[in-house]
């Protein structure tokens, strides 16, 4: 089953297109990464989930049904790490907690011997007293607090230190290993989605341009290098479909590959080409090359 | 609702504390100095040539009421003390009902509950209304309780009643600073908005049939004191305007994007 399914989602802020006909699938018991540079629109969609704004066109699956206006019974099921928020600073940690606890209808707090484990908050003193980072694990705490289906993390590690991203990260990889649970991870940090998620969306100016899984991905993503056998023919390429060439010399050039790797690849031994070298590309270049808008209709 | 109501009295008990020591000071105030005083006064309250003949009159003349004790706290506790600072807390009370989360971005987190947003505006208005109408109905028995000590007896019937259109004004006001709350991100601007429509207000009822649309008209009625008959039309229309901006808010409230 899909945890969340938007279909053809369009939100506009004035005259500011923030998501055009965005649709995506998040499948159930997956560490899903929801990547793209700011502004792309990764907060829209995480607040359209959560009901603090409405789409204007499209449709919204939430654990299989389709949300309502105020989604209050789904939301039970949602825990949600927010880019920013303020938390109430009067309130120590273990009264937001409870407090938190309240409006999901819970009388017992879940999970927070295990990660008072891993972050050692002073929950007994007031939030204000908090620095970023804490208020950022604090924010965690209360999402896993009350027993999630569904984590939707938006930019989780902004503004951590190395040691408590790695904290959070590892904490987030064993979540999911223990309790099946679906981890919606916007970011826009690549490391970390490359070393926690297991499916990505990548989003550009309001629309999801690629989503699969990582292995897949990555498994499409190579650069070849392509020896022929007669002297390269722009246009004979151009004619299958092999356009942005790096030319080495008069018989050979490089090709960077991002999808449908393998029948690229058998075209050009169609056309007499021969494959001599294939190297991975890294994720980053792969990301890079979805942010360049002229090279995503190619490969 | 419980948790909510729980947070909203420990978020506005500072401004309820001020308020509530405000009007118990003023009511501690009122009767054993400021009746007392007048009281007091033998004869002619101003005797000074200086002071222009006809306002002399008038004065002197006015006198007599204020010695007596209902005109007394008709006049200067329901028409001037309690109307001015149950204007001016009502608003600050009420200002940051929904504004203040959206300011200091906690509506984020409040907004993204599995909470109804008509559970959060009901929860916030449920406190704000009972910590005003506390801090109104209070010092105003207080009253009669320090006029014994003079002693004096108070109408109680008048008192009642007065303090029913105190506290429908008081809330009517809070109902518009409400509304604002919502409609406005900002606290500051709120806030001006709401004095702004009072201050309007109060010209714009001069306009013939417009009587009503002047809010510190809710506050007091003369027309009650003067037959000692409930009036009910500043009640009806405070009541109005209560469920209006209430409404309007929720409206906004329920369309409004976090």
């Amino acid at each position: 089953m899909n945890i969340i399914e938007l279909n053809n989602v369009s939100k506009s802020f004035g005259t500011v297109r923030a998501l055009n006909d965005l649709t995506l699938t998040v499948p159930e018991g997956s560490i899903f990464g929801f990547l793209g540079p700011n502004g792309a629109g990764k907060t829209t969609t995480i607040k359209i989930l959560l009901r603090l704004i409405k789409e204007d066109s499209g449709t919204i699956n939430l654990f299989g049904e389709k949300i309502d206006i105020e989604n209050k019974i789904k939301r039970k099921r949602i825990g949600f790490v927010p880019e920013e928020f303020s938390l109430y600073n009067y309130m120590t940690g273990w009264e937001i907690l409870r407090f938190n606890a309240g409006l999901f209808e819970k009388k017992n707090l879940i999970k927070i011997d295990e990660l008072q484990d891993t972050f050692h908050l002073p929950l007994r003193e007031k939030i204000s007293t908090y620095s970023r980072g804490m208020k950022k694990a604090l924010s965690l705490y209360i999402a896993l607090s009350t027993g999630p289906e569904l984590l939707i993390l938006d930019e989780p590690t902004d503004g951590l230190d190395p040691v408590v991203r790695k904290r959070l990260l590892d904490f987030l990889i064993k979540e999911v290993a223990e309790k099946n649970i679906t981890i919606f991870f916007s970011s826009h940090i690549l490391s970390e989605v490359e070393k926690i998620c297991d499916t990505v969306a990548i989003i550009k100016r309001g629309k999801v341009i690629i989503q699969e899984e990582l292995d897949k991905i990555k498994e499409n993503a190579n650069l070849i290098t392509v020896r022929l056998s007669s002297k390269i023919d722009t246009g004979k390429l151009d004619a299958i479909g092999i356009t942005n060439i790096s030319k080495i010399d008069e018989f050979t050039f490089d090709l960077k590959l991002f999808k449908n790797s393998s029948a690229i690849v058998k075209k050009i031994e169609n056309a007499g080409g021969e494959v001599v070298r294939k190297i991975p590309l890294s994720f980053e270049d792969i990301f890079m090359h979805f942010m360049e808008e002229k090279n995503v209709a190619t490969h | 609702m419980w948790p909510l109501i729980k947070k909203e009295l420990k978020e506005n008990l500072t401004k309820f504390i001020i308020m509530f020591l405000v009007m118990l000071g003023t009511a501690f105030f009122l009767i054993p100095y400021g009746y007392n005083m007048v009281s007091q006064i033998p004869g002619e309250l101003f005797n000074n040539p200086a002071v222009p003949g006809w306002l002399r009159n008038q004065l002197n003349a006015m006198l007599p009421n204020l010695k007596y004790i209902d005109f007394f706290i008709f006049s200067q506790w329901f028409g001037k003390n309690l109307l001015q600072f149950a204007i001016f807390f009502s608003i600050i009370m009420s200002i940051g009902t929904i504004a203040g989360e959206t300011e200091r971005k906690s509506s984020i987190f409040l907004f993204s509950r599995p909470v109804k947003r008509k559970t959060i505006l009901l929860s916030k208005v449920i406190v704000v209304f009972s910590f005003l109408i506390i801090s109104i109905v209070i010092p105003t028995y207080l009253l009669p309780v320090l006029s014994n000590s003079i002693p004096l007896n108070i109408n109680m019937h008048l008192l009642n009643i007065g303090l029913l259109y105190a506290v429908i004004g008081t809330l009517a006001t809070a109902a518009i600073s409400i509304f604002f709350s919502t409609l406005i991100n900002d606290r500051l601007k709120a806030t001006f908005a709401a004095f702004a429509v009072i201050i309007i207000t109060i010209p714009m009822a001069s306009i013939k049939g417009m009587h009503w649309i002047n809010i510190v008209n809710l506050y007091v009625s003369t027309k009650f004191f003067q037959t000692g008959m409930i009036y009910f039309p500043p009640l009806i229309c405070g009541i109005g305007i209560i469920i209006f901006f209430l409404a309007a808010s929720y409206y906004i409230l329920k369309k409004k994007e976090f």
